[in-house]
């Protein structure tokens, strides 16, 4: 009668690990296949739809940026022009450096 | 109930999207504070207005250095009012997503996760700037074939292979665009004799900075203090001399960016002949920085369209499909 339990509870310890390394390998192929939809194009859709609105909005926004560019003939250094002026105050030690 | 958001945390700028809105904000990464009670005076673009002129018993300060937390208590604080701004309270409590470079310590993560839970975070998780910037950029990283990313950063700069929802191969240096303006910065103290600031340098990098000579150059006029007489000084600063400033900058991103390549198998070297690299970030906007990696690495680059964006985009899908993609959250995988 104890034989016959022990080879019972046996059986079923043997089942449950079983089953447990089953399903974990399952787990994993499913949750990957779960990141892989995800990450589809169907699924990125909306970032995609975002990225156009952010990319138009950039687009329509574009203002010239070189504020300190000049054309080498109107150079004078000597006077102040329309180009871009550092204050003369304005030390790289004062607060942050930038690297 | 608070909407998750997701935080593209930059050395140069903070990028938050909430789950089902997109991008709700997009400040720099800075802070002012009163030196005497440490009361904050500013965040964001008005604290980068800021920038090398505040009086005395204020200071003006990025508390992240090469997308790391360099001084935790305020970073904690610029983020508590990130959030604050975006609706976040005591009584909300999203889960937050946090875009970091991929080359943190343990330390420097484990530093950013508990400024984000600090600052109101429910929960906080991190996931890598090159996979957040491939979602974003919109590359089919669900398929088996080679995408690769350069990510230049202000602080840092990453190149990453990445395929089926995976990092194949990754290579990250400290090195970024605020190292650029460093370089000019330097040069012109060096070759001129004037101290310039640090707003001063970005502005020459973006109107006459080059990584490749280019059609219809112009010189620029460069106001600072001279350095012998400390009196204001205008010099003449040209293209080939900021190319030259910042040539030691590029040629450590470039040579990165080839490490990447190497590293890759090469079953998905031969994707990359096809489809090209995509350059994101800030820095990549660097003018002629696209041809001098193409040139050097004789791959084709391509721009993203939302080269700014791209990586908080990225990480808001993520938000968005919180369940599914947790997988790709630093830590799960190790």
């Amino acid at each position: 009668m104890v034989y016959l339990l022990i080879v019972v509870a046996a059986v079923i310890l043997i089942a449950a690990i079983a089953y447990g390394t089953q399903r974990k390998s399952r787990d994993g192929v499913a949750s990957f296949k779960r990141q892989i939809d995800a990450l589809s194009p169907e699924a990125r859709k909306p970032v995609v739809d975002q990225v156009q609105s952010v990319s138009d909005l950039r687009r329509s926004s574009d203002t010239p940026t070189p504020i300190a560019a000049v054309d080498p003939d109107t150079i004078d250094p000597g006077t102040s022009g329309d180009v871009k002026a550092d204050d003369p105050s304005d030390d790289p030690g004062d607060a942050t450096d930038g690297s | 109930m608070a909407r998750d958001l997701a935080i593209d945390l930059g050395t140069a700028n903070t990028l938050v999207y909430m789950k089902g809105r997109g991008i709700v904000l997009n400040e720099p990464s800075v802070i002012a504070l009163n030196r005497q009670t440490g009361e904050v005076l500013a965040t964001g673009r008005e604290a980068w207005q800021m920038i090398g002129r505040t009086p005395g018993y204020s200071v003006a300060v990025r508390p992240l250095r090469g997308g790391a937390i360099t001084d935790f208590e305020i970073t904690e604080r610029m983020i508590r009012l990130l959030l604050q701004r975006v609706g976040v309270s005591r009584f909300t409590r999203p889960k937050v997503v946090i875009c970091v470079p991929s080359a943190i310590t343990e330390v420097e993560r484990r530093a950013v996760t508990d400024a984000a839970r600090r600052a109101g975070a429910a929960d906080a998780n991190l996931i890598e700037q090159p996979m957040a910037a491939a979602i974003g950029a919109d590359l089919p990283i669900d398929e088996p074939v080679g995408n690769m990313v350069i990510d230049i950063g202000g602080g840092t700069s990453e190149t990453a292979v990445i395929s089926l929802g995976g990092i194949v191969a990754l290579e990250a240096v400290r090195v970024g665009s605020f190292d650029i303006d460093a370089a000019i910065q330097n040069y012109v103290r060096r070759e001129h004799g004037i101290a310039i600031g640090e707003r001063t340098a970005e502005e020459i990098k973006m109107a006459i900075g080059s990584a490749d000579p280019m059609p219809d150059e112009s010189q620029a006029e460069v106001r600072g203090r001279d350095l012998m007489t400390g009196l204001p000084k205008t010099v003449v600063l040209t293209p080939e001399e900021v190319r030259y400033a910042i040539e030691d900058v590029l040629s450590s991103i470039v040579a990165s960016v080839i490490r990447c390549l190497s590293k890759a198998p090469p079953e998905l070297s031969q994707d990359f002949l096809v489809r090209g690299m995509y350059l994101v970030g800030g820095g990549g906007l660097l003018k002629g920085l696209a041809q001098r990696i193409e040139r050097d690495t004789e791959v084709p680059v391509r721009m993203s369209n939302v080269p700014l964006e791209a990586v908080v985009l990225g990480a808001g899908h993520v938000i968005e499909h919180y369940d599914a993609l947790k997988g790709m959250f630093m830590g799960a995988r190790r």
